[in-house]
């Protein structure tokens, strides 16, 4: 793309600012997801599919999801003593024994697993990968227990304009289009509702309920091995201060109380919100 | 064929990478469930203790993740055990799980490699957790906490050796992250922490043989220098080291030493004076004065028993330095009186009796002391050091700057003395000559350094740079692991604040400090936010004068606040006499 200030300078597609002039052009993901070819192309799969609502007499429950989605939230599903490490980030304690002194040394992010991961995230972040955190649409504040069994809701305020928002799983996806992945497939955050319904709209029935649409968008059971959701990326890293709410699915290990506790007691001084 | 396995304590999750595909076992399960490899981003999303190892088979991919999900477990339940600023409930529930997963050899070596690599912060605390877990008589807790207590000062020496090591050093290795990561693993900071400074040597020839993988010549030059940054009998250890090196290669080993070498005295009787100090320490550190008496007469029984008249003195003399450093001045009178029975020509002994009276504000009676010290030991640096302080206390300050120089003319290199000139120049308005005293190329290690390093920043206050004074001060308070040295590093920060017109922050950065002078400043910043009830609550503490210009302070701020409108004390005027009364302290 050119850029937006001085117009004849080229901005590659990884790239966050003008090389030339050094000011912002957009995040990378969320400039990819508002690309005309993008849009055009969610555009047509999108009346495509609220024609097939429309004649399947489920018009009413197709607009009802989309508006539902349209106000859904950022959420993340971690661990208890990584929501606590979190949490504690500016404690002189946890970062002297946890974070400088924990037991390991690497990150997810520098593994090097080969294979259709490596290749998805060439075809979809290419050249910032290692900026993109991932989570999930959620309607009712929780995220897939079988990644952590504490569900963290974003501030949409301060993560929405760095985010852009992937049909489904994304290496899943990847898969099975033969890693060619067509246009029309990711949005910027204010389309998720529209991303979202055309994804589901097989599925949605006349007679479907508000209480149904949690299922639609996420898969309803917590075991599944291979759960459906709707991706969200996020550019850039997330701080704790970014967090409005915590959600506990049920305790699964006796183990795991003592960092509820502690995780509720620094929500109740933080103010953040804490749900069970 | 090996399995590439992904393992996490904090996701208590082990994964193996099958053909683009993940299997995954869970902490105390042996089911498998089968993941995409997008999945890999989530399941471990936001940890930091991700390793990436090969295991044989299922078996001991589960047994590794056991293992690595109680250490986990076990840091971060201590973490939330150890933190003043965490609540009772989640206290309580972490000392629970805490004593159970100590049962565990394994987790329990964990614990020390990470706790002894760096000291305690200021949150941490020690003296909460030993009485909880006392009270449910959490017994392996209860001696982890203890232990951890007792080796503070050693790790912060240490670790502060560690952050000295030139970085040329590293050079000729991976960098000093990863070597410090190694050095961790093969629990290296434990041993030198645990190791009396004759022992270090044969700690290095270990940690050399529990580090295979790091080139040996640069690492043993670096250890060498860890060794010499920490101070104590390096002169005579680098010729021991070298033997040492060589035994270790040979496979000698220490026990071919001859037998003639031993000590003199029994091991065990050591062990056991060091038993008895140690339980006694413990009393005085949670106040149980009477226990400490009951066993500090068991323990004059039994070294008088041996007719060890001058180990005893020296044996009172350390109790009365512990004294001191948990502010018990009557106490540690009281032990410096007794060790100046014991053995009269002890200096030490001598010193810690005037410190004590010069503590207590009996400025008197401790210039009688300290001039007796220097009298009959004219050679020992602490009492004429001692001798010169009563005198700046006392407000002599020209005696005093005669003391100091003398003093700095015989032992140039006596940090001590040159800080307390410093600080008696500073007084008197000559600060490039109090600079130049104090200025320190290294980071501060001993007590003695610290003092200058505050010293130093008081000049830097003096000379009106605020944010770099600041920025030192609020260091003292939170890496200086002298508790007696946080008092001068938090009220001077209080002042700062007070002269930039922050009260509400003054009084938050003295803390819980209880001294008079502490108490005189929290009077003066709540007078300025107008809470006279408090203000006077604050003046009522500040009963004793230990020093007269303290007694000059009192009076200032009286009249400032209380006395008639016109009152001719002004803020700067305050100002002067707190910054003379916090060198003066």
């Amino acid at each position: 793309m050119n850029c937006p200030h001085w117009g004849d300078t080229d901005v590659r597609e990884s790239e966050r600012d003008c090389p030339r002039c050094g000011q912002e052009c957009g995040y990378p993901n969320v400039r990819k997801a508002g690309e005309l070819a993008e849009v055009a192309a969610l555009a047509v799969r999108y009346r495509a599919a609220r024609q097939g609502a429309v004649d399947r007499a489920a018009e009413a429950e197709f607009d009802c999801y989309e508006k539902v989605v349209a106000s859904s939230q950022i959420v993340m599903s971690r661990h208890e003593k990584a929501v606590l490490q979190l949490l504690e980030s500016d404690n002189a304690l946890w970062v002297s024994f946890y974070q400088q002194t924990g037991a390991g040394m690497r990150r997810p992010e520098d593994t090097e697993i080969e294979g259709d991961r490596g290749v998805a995230d060439s075809r979809l972040f290419p050249g910032y990968r290692e900026m993109i955190c991932f989570a999930v649409l959620s309607v009712n504040g929780f995220g897939p227990p079988y990644y952590g069994r504490t569900s963290l809701t974003f501030d949409e305020a301060l993560l929405s304009h760095r985010a852009s928002v992937f049909e489904e799983n994304s290496v899943n996806l990847l898969r099975r289009s033969n890693f060619r992945l067509a246009p029309g497939f990711r949005t910027q955050w204010n389309f998720r509702g529209k991303l979202a319904a055309t994804k589901a709209a097989p599925r949605i029935l006349p007679g479907l309920a508000d209480k149904d649409f949690e299922a639609l968008l996420m898969t309803p059971d917590v075991n599944a091995p291979d759960p459906d959701f709707v991706e969200v990326h996020v550019f850039g890293f997330l701080h704790h201060t970014a967090i409005s709410r915590i959600q506990f699915w049920p305790l699964r290990d006796k183990k795991d109380q003592p960092f509820r506790t502690r995780i509720r007691e620094i929500c109740e001084d933080r103010k953040i919100e804490v749900k069970e | 064929m090996k399995l590439q396995t992904f393992i996490s304590g904090q996701a208590r999750l082990a994964v193996v990478v099958e053909r683009n595909a993940l299997q995954c076992v869970e902490a105390g399960s042996l089911d498998r469930v089968c993941r995409s490899l997008r999945d890999f981003d989530y399941l471990f999303g936001g940890v930091t203790d991700l390793q990436e190892i090969e295991c044989r088979d299922w078996k001991e991919v589960s047994d590794r993740l056991d293992i690595v999900s109680h250490c986990d477990d076990a840091l971060a339940l201590l973490l939330i055990f150890l933190d003043r600023t965490a609540g009772n409930e989640s206290r309580s529930e972490a000392l629970a799980f805490l004593e159970q997963e100590l049962a565990l050899p394994a987790v329990e070596s964990f614990l020390w490699k990470r706790l002894l690599t760096r000291p305690l912060p200021d949150n941490a605390d020690l003296i909460g957790c030993e009485l909880r877990a006392e009270r449910v008589s959490a017994v392996r807790l209860l001696s982890l906490i203890q232990t951890l207590g007792a080796l503070q000062v050693s790790v912060v020496q240490t670790y502060q050796a560690w952050v000295a090591i030139p970085e040329s050093h590293f050079t000729a290795l991976p960098s000093r992250e990863v070597v410090f990561s190694a050095l961790r693993e093969a629990g290296a900071f434990g041993k030198l922490v645990r190791a009396r400074p004759e022992q270090r040597n044969l700690a290095l020839i270990q940690i050399l043989a529990d580090t295979p993988k790091l080139p040996r010549q640069p690492l043993t030059a670096l250890l060498k220098a860890w060794v010499a940054e920490m101070g104590g009998n390096q002169a005579a250890s680098a010729q021991e080291f070298a033997d040492g090196t060589d035994e270790a290669e040979t496979g000698r080993g220490s026990r071919s030493r001859k037998t003639d070498e031993r000590p003199k005295t029994s091991p065990s009787v050591f062990t056991s004076i060091g038993r008895q100090k140690d339980a006694i320490f413990e009393r005085m550190r949670v106040g149980d004065w009477n226990r400490a008496w009951q066993y500090i007469g068991d323990l004059t029984e039994f070294q008088l028993a041996r007719s060890e008249r001058g180990l005893l003195a020296k044996s009172l003399c350390d109790l009365a330095q512990e004294a001191k450093c948990l502010g018990a001045h009557e106490h540690q009178l009281e032990l410096g009186e007794r060790a100046l029975v014991e053995a009269p020509d002890d200096v030490q002994a001598h010193s810690h009796r005037a410190d004590a009276l010069l503590c207590l504000g009996r400025l008197a009676n401790a210039e009688a002391a300290y001039r007796e010290a220097a009298d009959r030991f004219p050679d020992n640096v602490v009492a004429r050091n001692g001798l010169a302080e009563v005198l700046k206390a006392g407000g002599r300050l020209e005696e005093a700057e005669g003391e100091y120089r003398a003093t700095v003319s015989r032992f140039p290199d006596n940090v001590v003395a040159r800080s307390g000139l410093a600080g008696v120049l500073l007084f008197r308005g000559d600060v490039s000559e109090a600079l130049s005293l104090v200025s320190q190329r290294k980071p501060p290690m001993t007590k003695s350094d610290w003092v200058a390093f505050h010293i130093h920043a008081m000049i830097l206050f003096r000379r009106g740079e605020l944010d770099a004074a600041a920025q030192l001060f609020r260091r003292g308070t939170q890496t200086c692991p002298w508790a007696e040295c946080h008092t001068y590093f938090r009220r001077s920060l209080s002042l700062l604040d007070l002269r930039i017109n922050q009260p509400l922050q003054a009084i938050e950065d003295l803390g819980n400090e209880e001294s008079t002078l502490s108490n005189l400043l929290r009077f003066h910043a709540f007078s300025k936010i107008g809470s006279l009830s408090e203000a006077d609550k604050c003046l009522r503490k500040a009963a004793i004068i230990p020093f007269p210009k303290c007694g000059e302070l009192k009076v200032a701020l009286e009249t400032r606040f209380w006395g008639p409108p016109d009152s001719s004390v002004s803020e700067n005027f305050l100002f002067e006499l707190e910054f003379d009364c916090l060198l003066a302290a």
